[in-house]
């Protein structure tokens, strides 16, 4: 099992990083239905993908945070 | 900072082709010296060398790019391969528009360097994904960046790729001014020259990161460039409908020259003179596809592509609009 996290999509494929952030592309057509930009994906042994929808908001989560915290920082100064 | 590499031989020569100009530049460079020394005029000896030079290297067409003389304003096509980044220069100010992939980033400051530039006033991220911002987070963490301009993304895209919070983390760790740019923004780019965000009109309505890409057309003197991102053809519509003034002497192609972007609606309103296409060689996407291309040269655009000519130049009087390839 490994994990991917959606980048993008280009044509016929989705572009995805590793959690370490090194590229990795694939058709698209192996994606499930719910897979968009910024899920993050469990590839299982036997090739099939899932999206990990809590990990995926989890993180979404805390990046929003982030952004809005340094957006913040910038209007207080 | 990073340097130049090392001119290598253009990959697309056969090797025999090499060796039998490279042959003929040694008999020249024997012909040079020799009718030097006799006091001959070796002019055409050594044009024919410059020609061999831009054959087997791809260039220069031109003295290596330069930062704009006085009434100049110049807008860099930086070649990352397949991705895009863009550098705007005038005697006042520097704005660099994306950074390619997540490998480019000491390509971009090569090219800075090239130019002499150590810092940039501004830096514009259209739209965050790894073609576009993965070489941002290696630009400013080396160099000082005044201001970190970035667009509005639907919360439900918000990315969360390490390419990403790698941007974050430099603009957090270097305390660099970040905001959010939208549409009838305008940045002061000096001498004149005004960059002023058209789109999105509504980044809320975006259902892909390409189609939340800031869209901005610079303005200097009577000459005008627009630079598209990778909005698709939902946002291109929304800015025709919006009738914002899109008319412009020089466009980017919009998601590499997609056939998604670049609706021969939309060239049209644009009616550019000049484009650029920011591409890899043998990219798998097939970028820049056939239909773009068939627009462009239907309507009589002249236009560049990265993979092809390498870094574009343009250069603007306030007038009119010159450009030059790093290759032939």
């Amino acid at each position: 099992m490994r994990e991917l996290i959606i980048d993008r999509f280009e044509e016929t494929y989705v572009v995805c990083q590793t959690p370490d952030g090194k590229l990795d592309a694939f058709p698209r057509k192996r994606l499930p239905e719910n897979a968009r930009e910024g899920s993050w994906l469990v590839i299982h042994d036997d090739g099939t993908v899932e999206v990990d929808e809590e990990k995926t908001l989890r993180r979404q989560a805390i990046n929003m945070y982030r952004l809005k915290n340094i957006l913040k920082r910038r209007k207080d100064d | 900072m990073a340097k130049r590499k090392n001119k290598k031989v253009n990959p697309s020569l056969p090797r025999w082709v090499v060796s039998v100009f490279v042959a003929i530049a040694l008999v020249l460079s024997v012909l040079t010296f020799g009718g030097d020394l006799a006091g001959m005029d070796t002019s055409f000896l050594q044009s024919c060398m410059d020609a061999i030079d831009r054959l087997l290297y791809g260039g220069p067409t031109s003295p290596a790019p330069s930062l704009p003389a006085s009434g100049q304003a110049k807008v860099y096509i930086i070649d990352v391969g397949q991705g895009e980044s863009i550098l705007i220069t005038t005697e006042e100010r520097s704005m660099l528009i994306d950074a390619g992939e997540n490998d480019k980033g000491d390509e971009v400051l090569a090219f800075l360097d090239t130019l002499g530039l150590d810092s940039l006033d501004y830096a514009l991220a259209t739209h965050p994904d790894s073609d576009h911002i993965g070489g941002l987070d290696t630009v400013l963490e080396s160099i000082e960046v005044g201001e970190v301009f970035f667009g509005e993304i639907p919360a439900k895209l918000t990315p969360t790729t390490k390419t990403y919070e790698d941007v974050l983390d430099v603009i957090e760790e270097k305390d660099i001014p970040l905001s959010l740019a939208h549409a009838g923004d305008i940045i002061d780019m000096g001498s004149g020259a005004q960059l002023t965000i058209l789109g999105p009109i509504d980044p809320q309505q975006a259902t892909s990161k390409n189609n939340a890409s800031l869209v901005s057309r610079l303005d200097f003197g009577e000459t005008s460039f627009l630079f598209n991102g990778d909005q698709e053809a939902p946002m291109e519509k929304m800015l025709l409908e919006n009738g914002v003034d899109l008319d412009c002497d020089m466009m980017t192609m919009g998601h590499h020259g997609s056939s998604t972007s670049s609706t021969p609606e939309y060239l049209e309103a644009v009616s550019p003179d000049y484009a650029s296409i920011s591409c890899g060689r043998g990219n798998k996407y097939g970028h820049p596809h056939d239909e773009t291309i068939e627009n462009l040269e239907e309507l009589g655009v002249e236009y560049y592509r990265t993979d092809l000519s390498g870094n574009i130049t343009f250069t603007s009087d306030g007038k009119t609009i010159s450009v030059r390839t790093e290759k032939p």
